[in-house]
């Protein structure tokens, strides 16, 4: 007995047996993914009507951060069979065998929980429930539900991550109201015409792992015709806050300005004449779609906090 | 009879690292939930 503990002992565990490093559990988390979450809900924070401390604002955007990142990792806990299929996620922790797939839905659980319960305490209870909808919603809905059945699986997943700027301003008034609406109409519109520009160029990608995306299940045409389709709707509802007062002058610039490059490169992609132009000009919407949106919100910011808003007459 | 009793099983320098890494980030995040929590407590009671 004594002989086989002792040979037990000798053997010296591998690092891989002991769990993940912490650089694999914050991958986990979505870090960019969780970015846009903050800077978004940060947005949704400034622009309602109210004020709020900024210490109760710092707390429940780490809370929203964090329960954003939560429902990343329960994503990937759920998805890791198709990720390793693919050139783009297979060295996520996962896949690639760094943390195992108990780990990251314990870790993904226990962050679901505790994010909840501080934003509940720190902010008020409906900013809480909106969270733990929102970690639902991409975790169940999206995550094990749509994505692998339609191909409508990101225009109504998207709603999860349009979901941030509404919990921002429900920290702030407690309720849902028309500027977080707003805001996440812009996001969910935007979603689309972005994930489906990659989805074109990584359509084998997607077609390895069985995910029906739409360029897989519709066709090149088809996806071009509805990503020019959802940037008009997007450019042209994206002057709604200038409209309605919630932005400026610089807002309505900017958002004109954009909407315009985005219609720009939507069209590009259109009229491409063939698979590489139009994976050329798939890359450029993905890209300039992330700068699009950063630059709409960030006009929202700075108009609202710096204070420096050009009023324009409100339509509405 | 004290033969019977295991020795714990030896890990690896690099193991060790990412246990000793991973234990300080649990203490790091929960100080700083400790923290967040006084200092949110005090914000809400001076108001």
């Amino acid at each position: 007995m004594s002989a086989a503990f002792d040979k037990a002992a000798d053997q010296s565990l591998p690092a891989s047996s002991v769990g993940g490093d912490v650089g694999d559990y914050f991958q986990l988390l979505k870090p960019r993914v969780m970015s846009l979450v903050i800077f978004t809900a940060l947005v949704g924070i400034v622009v309602a009507p109210g004020t709020i401390h900024p210490v109760i604002a710092f707390a429940s955007l780490l809370a929203i951060a964090v329960g954003a990142g939560a429902s990343g990792a329960l994503n990937m806990w759920w998805d890791a069979d198709i990720d390793a299929l693919m050139t783009r996620t297979a060295k996520r922790p996962i896949p690639d065998g760094r943390i195992t797939p108990k780990e990251a839905f314990a870790f993904g659980m226990a962050l679901s929980v505790g994010s909840v319960l501080v934003l509940g305490v720190v902010a008020n209870w409906v900013a809480a429930g909106l969270l733990a909808f929102t970690i639902f919603f991409y975790a169940v809905v999206y995550s094990m539900w749509l994505k692998r059945s339609t191909a409508q699986n990101i225009v109504i997943g998207g709603a999860a991550g349009a979901f941030p700027p509404m919990i921002g301003e429900a920290v702030v008034t407690g309720n849902i109201g028309w500027a977080g609406f707003v805001l996440f109409t812009i996001i969910f519109l935007w979603t689309p015409p972005h994930f489906w520009a990659l989805a074109m160029v990584k359509a084998k990608d997607y077609e390895r792992a069985g995910v029906p995306m739409m360029p897989n299940v519709a066709g090149d045409a088809s996806t071009r015709r509805q990503i020019m389709a959802y940037t008009i709707a997007l450019a042209l509802f994206a002057l709604v806050p200038a409209a309605i007062g919630m932005g400026g002058a610089a807002y309505l610039a900017v958002a004109a300005l954009g909407g315009l490059g985005m219609v720009g490169i939507a069209w590009r992609i259109l009229k491409a004449p063939d698979l590489e132009a139009s994976h050329k000009a798939g890359m450029q919407m993905f890209g300039f779609s992330i700068l699009y949106l950063f630059a709409v919100f960030s006009a929202l910011l700075a108009e609202h906090s710096l204070g420096v808003m050009w009023a324009l007459p409100r339509l509405v | 009879m004290a033969d019977e009793f295991p020795k714990p099983p030896q890990i690896t320098p690099e193991a060790e690292r990412i246990r000793r890494r991973r234990s300080m980030a649990i203490a790091l995040a929960l100080g700083a939930l400790v923290v967040i929590f006084y200092a949110v407590s005090m914000v809400k009671t001076i108001r």
